[in-house]
């Protein structure tokens, strides 16, 4: 016989009490009013026929009760009537998920996540699979699941172990979404696939520092696989708080050592709030620090002064016990001379023409400086055109001279711009395109034109691309010069008025690029010019005529540097990194995308060489907690997979509850303590009735 | 345990052949006034005299005339038979003042039977209170427990009887028996000699008795102490083991009669003996009943022990009537 609750076999000892009631002295019953117990001293218990049992049979059957209601709480069955196999259960498939983002480096919490990790490893059971991961901004199998058993579990996990020795905190953002959701799409593909672990339990096991700067906001998008539990191990640092030190200004306007605007946050949990923020040089030595007093749980925004010292590396927050995000690296920014012609008959002060407005669409800023030519250079700059021109517009026809200077321009590279302001123009066309048959008809509708048909997946509308932006029914266009017939198929319309004509066409000539403009911006034909799409699109003109290497100066650990290859030449690129190390990048790779460290990089060209910072991002600064409550939000189940060993136990207590509640012999243990507590109570009434009837005939 | 003593007069044999009312039919009388009355005009048709008769200058002796002498006193049949001249001296006649003590403490309302110690003590009080009335001696009460609780001055004049009785009868309100205070407060207050009678079951402390008895003596009283007792307490026959309860003090305690009986008897012995002493030492004459004793055996004691002290203490408190005679004891 078995029992399912065998602790209430402890109830047993209840058996004393009937013993131990019928042995204690009765309290006298009553009382006696006595004038004064002056002469009188207590009395000693009368023990007289009470140290030995008087009633046996009465004990024995409150003993016997007491008996079997202990045992009917024990719940009894008996194992041998009905043996059921426990199904052979399977082991734990594991993904041990270790954050190795830049938080991961303050303090004490790598080794507490290492600590964590181990953990894990020894609490396995015989049957579990694991795999380790790692994720910042990015997830890395490190060691997969052993799969069909090709190496013995025990090697697989020493090896898992000695991989896991050799991680190390990286200085990469947090993408915990990507992470959590490829780690379960990992276990439920390998649930799937894998026939050994078609029922097994699958589990994450997540080692991170939970900031609240891990863009989780992507899970929402994810529905998260019922059988996949994520148990969370949070690794806390040694000592509390975090400031970090972010830039605010936009990176392509802000010139280095002047007017830097940058936001200083402290976490909520800071011990500190007062910070300094001092420019160190390259050699290590810092300037006179700029004071900033940030109370726990908020952000300052602060400019700082202007700097004269020579070779500033990079800004530096003091008062911070947590220093990982406390740099920051400024490239410094270069003006670029912008070159623009404009061929045209209007003068650059009349309202109704375009240079008028195309000069106040280009103007200077602290990255471009644009000049502006208004004929044709001598032919001796031909040459140097591509250099020295970005972009030309043109808006009149051209003479001969000018068409042969311009069709070499395009052939070796330029970018130009044709407004077709009057049917005057077809010439010019088809002589700079070579196509004869292209013809310009004057069209002017009823009311106005308006752009149909928008290619937002061109690089010039590409900005426009989101709907927020993407309305250009405000500009109404007056008359137009419509192209016949439509351009041959190696031209590509960009742009149709709402009656099916083209509106704007790119044809490229030679290695250059032509756009023709139906119409022009001039107030006269359109309201272009004074619609708000005018700036931008003519600056996206410019920029698809750019030569920098690089568009920006300011990047992010982690993020893809762009390469303009066209100015790149055909000479290899060398990047220079702030570890000193020198990296060649390939004729044919068009992103650097080592920037896996912060500090200032360089980017050497054939003949040019431009420096770029790289920081951390600011989300990475933010290291308060994430409750673990906002993943249950997105539908995670939060918890712990039983083990093998776990699951068969619980399998056994089922089977056993199961084979108890078939049999119910408490049922049975109860119904005899009932009759032996009936038997108990007749015979006690008996017994007290006799031994009244004696008192009474000695009375 | 010692008997309390008793005296054998030709009164007593002549009481016994009377019927003597047994107390708890006594106490169904509710009328304190009519009990008394009942007990006092049953005893003294009991003894067949009566207290109206004999009222009179009493002979005492004669004494040589001697010039001056006022000659009204001069007994000339003595001086016709011896031819020498005497004057009769009479005993002075006074009035008795006596004061009745009642304790009323908690202890005195026990009684194992019908009858409280209490009820027998007031009934006793009352009793006496009637008779001396009718002998129009002024009879004044105090009743006390810790501290006096009622004081009815000695007098003799019309409805002073009443007033006593009435005083009587308010039911018990005392605590604990503490003679000390309540004697010396009635010594403090009772200057003129007279007579004290003192009902009290003496379950107190008795280490100072002699000086709280002392307070009445030292005024030049005549004290008597009239012990009443339950049956219960003195023989303790009670059976069955039980939470005994203090009427004084409240306290519960265990007690197995059987097994206590006997130390509680010597004790009681003990103590009895010790307030003996006491009063012997004091000159103060002690009687102790039970609540099972008629009460005009109470009576009878008193007016034997007046006879036995007026012949035996010449002139403390000079008497008239029957009861100036008392024995040495």
């Amino acid at each position: 016989m078995s029992l399912l609750m065998p602790l209430y076999i402890a109830g047993l000892a209840a058996i004393s009490l009937p013993l131990i009631f019928h042995l204690i002295r009765r309290s006298p019953r009553g009382q006696v009013v006595f004038s004064s117990l002056m002469f009188l001293s207590r009395s000693p218990p009368r023990l007289t026929r009470r140290s030995r049992l008087d009633q046996w049979l009465l004990f024995l059957l409150r003993a016997l009760a007491i008996l079997l209601l202990a045992i009917a709480f024990a719940r009894p069955f008996l194992r041998s009537q009905s043996v059921l196999g426990i199904t052979g259960s399977q082991g734990r498939r594991i993904v041990l998920l270790v954050d190795t983002s830049a938080s991961m480096q303050r303090q004490g919490i790598w080794a507490a996540a290492m600590e964590r990790s181990r953990e894990v490893l020894v609490d396995l059971g015989p049957q579990d699979w694991i795999a380790l991961y790692t994720f910042d901004s990015d997830l890395r199998v490190v060691v997969d699941f052993p799969r069909e058993a090709v190496i013995p579990l025990a090697q697989h996990r020493q090896q898992l172990g000695e991989q896991l020795d050799q991680l190390s905190p990286s200085w990469q953002s947090t993408d915990m979404a990507l992470a959590l959701s490829r780690a379960a799409e990992d276990l439920k593909i390998l649930a799937d696939e894998s026939a050994a672990s078609v029922n097994a339990p699958l589990q994450i096991v997540l080692v991170s520092d939970m900031q609240r700067g891990s863009q989780i906001e992507t899970l929402s998008g994810y529905e998260w696989p019922e059988s996949v539990k994520l148990d969370i191990a949070r690794v806390a640092p040694g000592e509390a708080g975090n400031a970090s030190l972010s830039l605010v200004a936009d990176p392509g306007q802000m010139h280095q050592q002047e007017n830097v605007r940058l936001k200083v946050s402290n976490a909520k949990d800071s011990p500190g709030e007062s910070f300094q923020v001092t420019w160190v040089a390259v050699d290590g030595t810092s300037s006179a620090g700029t004071d900033v007093y940030v109370p726990p749980g908020e952000s300052r925004v602060i400019r700082v002064p202007e700097q004269t010292m020579e070779n500033l590396a990079y800004l530096q927050l003091e008062g911070d016990s947590h220093g990982f995000d406390n740099r920051l690296f400024l490239a410094p920014a270069r003006t670029e001379t912008v070159g623009v012609l404009y061929l045209g008959n209007d003068q650059a002060d009349n309202p109704e023409g375009a240079l008028y407005y195309l000069q106040r669409a280009y103007t200077d800023n602290e990255l471009r400086q644009f000049s502006f030519l208004e004929e044709v250079p001598d032919a001796g700059i031909i040459q140097g055109v591509g250099k020295d021109i970005s972009l030309a517009v043109v808006t009149r026809p051209l003479q001969d001279l000018e068409e042969e200077s311009l069709r070499g321009y395009l052939e070796t590279g330029g970018h130009m711009l044709y407004v077709a302001s009057s049917i005057d123009c077809r010439n010019s066309i088809r002589s700079l395109l070579g196509d004869q048959q292209l013809d310009l008809v004057e069209q002017k509708p009823d009311d106005y034109a308006m752009l149909a048909e928008i290619d937002f997946d061109h690089p010039l509308f590409a900005p426009f691309k989101n709907p927020q932006f993407s309305s250009f029914n405000k500009i109404h266009f007056w008359q137009y010069r419509e192209i016949r017939p439509s351009p041959d198929p190696s031209s590509r319309v960009l742009a149709r008025f709402d009656n099916g004509h083209p509106a704007i066409l790119q044809q490229e000539v030679g290695e250059g690029v032509m756009w023709i403009l139906a119409s022009s911006w001039q107030p006269a034909d359109s309201e272009l010019a004074r619609s708000t799409k005018f700036v931008p699109l003519l600056l996206e003109m410019l920029e698809a005529s750019q030569h920098q290497l690089l568009k920006l100066p300011q990047y992010e650990v982690g993020q893809a540097v762009a390469l303009n290859r066209e100015t790149a030449g055909a000479g290899d690129l060398v990047v220079k990194t702030p570890e000193g190390s020198s990296l060649e990048i390939g004729q044919q790779e068009t992103f650097f995308t080592t920037t896996s460290t912060p500090g200032l990089y360089q980017l050497r060209g054939d003949n040019d060489a431009i420096d770029f910072a790289v920081n951390l991002p600011a989300l990475e600064g933010d290291t308060a907690i994430l409750e673990e409550t906002r993943l249950e939000q997105f539908g995670i189940s939060l918890g712990n997979q039983q083990s093998a060993e776990q699951q068969q136990q619980r399998e056994r207590q089922m089977r056993d509850i199961e084979l108890e509640s078939k049999q119910k012999l408490w049922q049975w243990l109860i119904f005899g303590a009932v009759l032996l507590l009936c038997a108990e109570t007749w015979l006690a009434g008996r017994l007290t009735v006799k031994r009244t009837k004696d008192e009474g005939d000695d009375a | 345990m010692s008997s309390p003593r008793t005296t054998e007069t030709p009164t007593r044999s002549r009481l016994r052949g009377a019927e003597l009312i047994d107390p708890e039919s006594l106490m169904r009388i509710k009328s304190l006034h009519a009990r008394a009355r009942a007990v006092v005009e049953g005893f003294l048709s009991g003894i067949h005299r009566s207290p109206f008769h004999g009222f009179s200058a009493e002979f005492s002796e004669y004494r040589e005339y001697s010039p001056g002498d006022d000659l009204r006193y001069l007994d000339w049949r003595l001086y016709a038979r011896s031819d020498r001249y005497y004057v009769k001296r009479f005993e002075d006649e006074t009035n008795l003042r006596c004061y009745l003590l009642v304790d009323v403490s908690r202890s005195m309302g026990y009684g194992s039977g019908n009858v409280s110690k209490d009820h027998y003590a007031r009934t006793a009080a009352a009793t006496l209170a009637y008779f001396l009335n009718q002998q129009r001696d002024a009879v004044g009460l105090f009743t006390f427990a810790q501290e006096v609780l009622h004081a009815v001055p000695p007098r003799y004049r019309p409805g002073h009887l009443q007033r006593l009785i009435a005083a009587l009868e308010i039911e018990l309100q005392g605590h604990g028996t503490d003679l000390g205070q309540p004697l010396e407060q009635i010594a403090a207050s009772s200057r003129k000699r007279g007579m004290v009678v003192l009902f009290s079951d003496m379950l107190a402390k008795i280490d100072k008795l002699e000086k709280q008895l002392g307070f009445l003596t030292s005024q030049g009283h005549e004290v008597v102490l009239m012990r009443i007792l339950d049956p219960a307490e003195v023989e303790f026959d009670l059976e069955k083991p039980a939470m005994f309860h203090d009427m004084e003090t409240g306290r519960d305690m265990y007690i197995d009669p059987a097994a206590a009986r006997e130390e509680y008897q010597q004790r009681f012995s003990e103590h009895q003996q010790q307030v003996e002493q006491t009063c012997r030492k004091l000159g103060i004459d002690f009687f102790q009943f039970t609540t099972a004793r008629p009460i005009e055996m109470v009576l009878f004691d008193y007016l034997s022990w007046r006879m036995q002290r007026g012949t035996s203490t010449s002139g403390r408190v000079r008497r008239r009537g029957n009861f100036r005679a008392g024995g040495a004891r």
